[in-house]
């Protein structure tokens, strides 16, 4: 038996038997790990606030040798995302960058820098940050960070250096060569490529925070989207209620 | 190896919410030795629930008529109207016999992660009972979680219009809790929600 204590965040939580919970949350040294939270749907519960879906917290655990989930222990809250997921596209921006974090995030590895873009985002979110901006710049750096996102400086087919304007086959996906470019591929605007390029060396709370048209952060999210499909071969559970509440 | 019919039984009742495979098989078991009469009334008690319960036309609670005996009972006051998730969340509230209003049940919460939307939930039909006129106040008591807040607030959104007044369930502390194990966010509701003594 091996005893645990970290700093978390927690991804997502099911109910699970009479008062129990499921708790899914990512640790910088550990990725992400799976435990039992006993008796904490209780109203009575330890845990309180502490394990609702991306509260930071300090949390204890067991972890026995082979089993695949841990044993909960404590869990103490740092921050919570609750008072701003009290908005409805706020909640669920939060949601679908967890959800996102859950799909790429290795379980039992170091995850220090998923971990730190994760803290930095719902942080974002809580200081009342655009929800649509901090989805955009969560995704295209978790697609970054799990080696997925394209290169925008060369061809996906050759490898050749490549400039303005970009152009993306969905197909491969990436950023191709004039030469390369077939029929499918599109220019994507220039302004959209600035802000790929943005993103990159910009923190998440100045990157929301710059003036961009509705537009210009619709096609980095598509971007974003096709990108991520292409990679996993579905989508994400909460991309249609998001999809949904952002174009309210 | 189990023989089929018993193998079929415990492969029944792991389809359900909470039971593993094996309290599955303890459960088959313990229906094996009981009398043929007791498996018999719980198998009639689940087809009659299947057969004779439907949702209330007015406020989507289980019942057998319709209206539910709640909505139909003269004593209850029609201008106050509870929101909840579940129609399971309304025995406990009916427990405190300090509720006299309806209710009407939102069929789930917002929930992305189970692709559930503001579409999804019984909304609309919430908006259409309040703006047919005679409610004065809807109180919200949505589960105090993530989903149950988010849902909470957008239906406070959706009656901004109406000029009924919104309440949400109290948030804080539990009775017999000790302060000193209150987390930020809970202590930070409870103070929200205080009253005058």
């Amino acid at each position: 038996m091996r005893l645990e204590r970290t700093e978390a965040i927690v991804l997502h939580t099911y109910p699970a038997r009479e008062r129990d919970k499921m708790v899914v949350f990512l640790t910088p040294d550990h990725g992400k790990v799976k435990g039992f939270a006993y008796g904490a749907r209780g109203i009575k519960s330890r845990f309180g606030a502490a394990l609702e879906p991306l509260a930071k917290i300090k949390v204890g655990y067991a972890a026995k040798e082979g089993d695949e989930t841990v044993r909960i222990e404590s869990a103490e809250l740092v921050r919570s995302l609750f008072p701003a997921q009290q908005n409805l596209v706020t909640s669920v921006a939060a949601t679908y960058i967890a959800e996102t974090v859950d799909t790429f995030a290795p379980a039992d590895d170091p995850a220090e820098l998923i971990y730190r873009l994760l803290d930095r985002t719902t942080g974002a979110l809580l200081d009342g940050a655009l929800p649509a901006a901090v989805v955009a710049y969560a995704e295209l750096w978790m697609l970054r960070l799990g080696g997925i996102f394209p290169s925008t400086r060369n061809c996906a087919e050759c490898g050749s250096g490549i400039g303005r304007p970009l152009r993306f086959d969905a197909r491969i996906p990436g950023f191709v060569c004039d030469t390369c470019a077939t029929r499918d591929a599109f220019v994507i605007n220039n302004e959209v490529a600035d802000e790929l390029d943005a993103i990159g060396r910009t923190s998440v709370e100045a990157w929301a925070a710059k003036p961009m048209s509705r537009e210009t952060l619709f096609e980095v999210r598509s971007l974003a989207g096709t990108i991520r499909r292409h990679f996993l071969g579905h989508e994400l559970k909460s991309f249609e209620v998001l999809a949904s509440v952002i174009a309210r | 190896m189990t023989a089929p019919p018993l193998a079929n039984l415990i492969n029944e009742l792991s389809k359900l919410p909470g039971i593993g495979g094996k309290s599955a098989s303890r459960l088959a078991y313990y229906l094996l030795k009981r009398p043929a009469a007791e498996a018999e009334t719980l198998a009639q008690a689940i087809l009659d629930v299947k057969s004779k319960i439907i949702r209330c036309s007015a406020c989507n609670n289980m019942t057998d008529v319709d209206p539910c005996a709640i909505c139909s009972d003269p004593r209850r006051d029609p201008s106050l109207l509870c929101v909840v998730e579940e129609a399971f969340n309304i025995p406990t509230i009916e427990q405190t016999r300090d509720f006299k209003g309806v209710y009407h049940v939102l069929l789930g919460a917002l929930s992305p992660l189970k692709g559930i939307g503001p579409q999804d939930i019984d909304v609309a039909g919430l908006l259409k009972r309040v703006q047919s006129g005679g409610v004065r106040e809807v109180i919200v008591a949505t589960n105090p979680n993530v989903e149950g807040e988010a849902t909470a607030s957008y239906i406070a959104q959706q009656l901004r219009s109406t000029n009924v007044r919104t309440t949400r369930l109290a948030f804080g502390l539990p009775v017999g809790g000790d302060l000193e194990y209150a987390d930020h966010v809970t202590m930070s509701k409870a103070l929200e929600g205080r009253r005058e003594i």
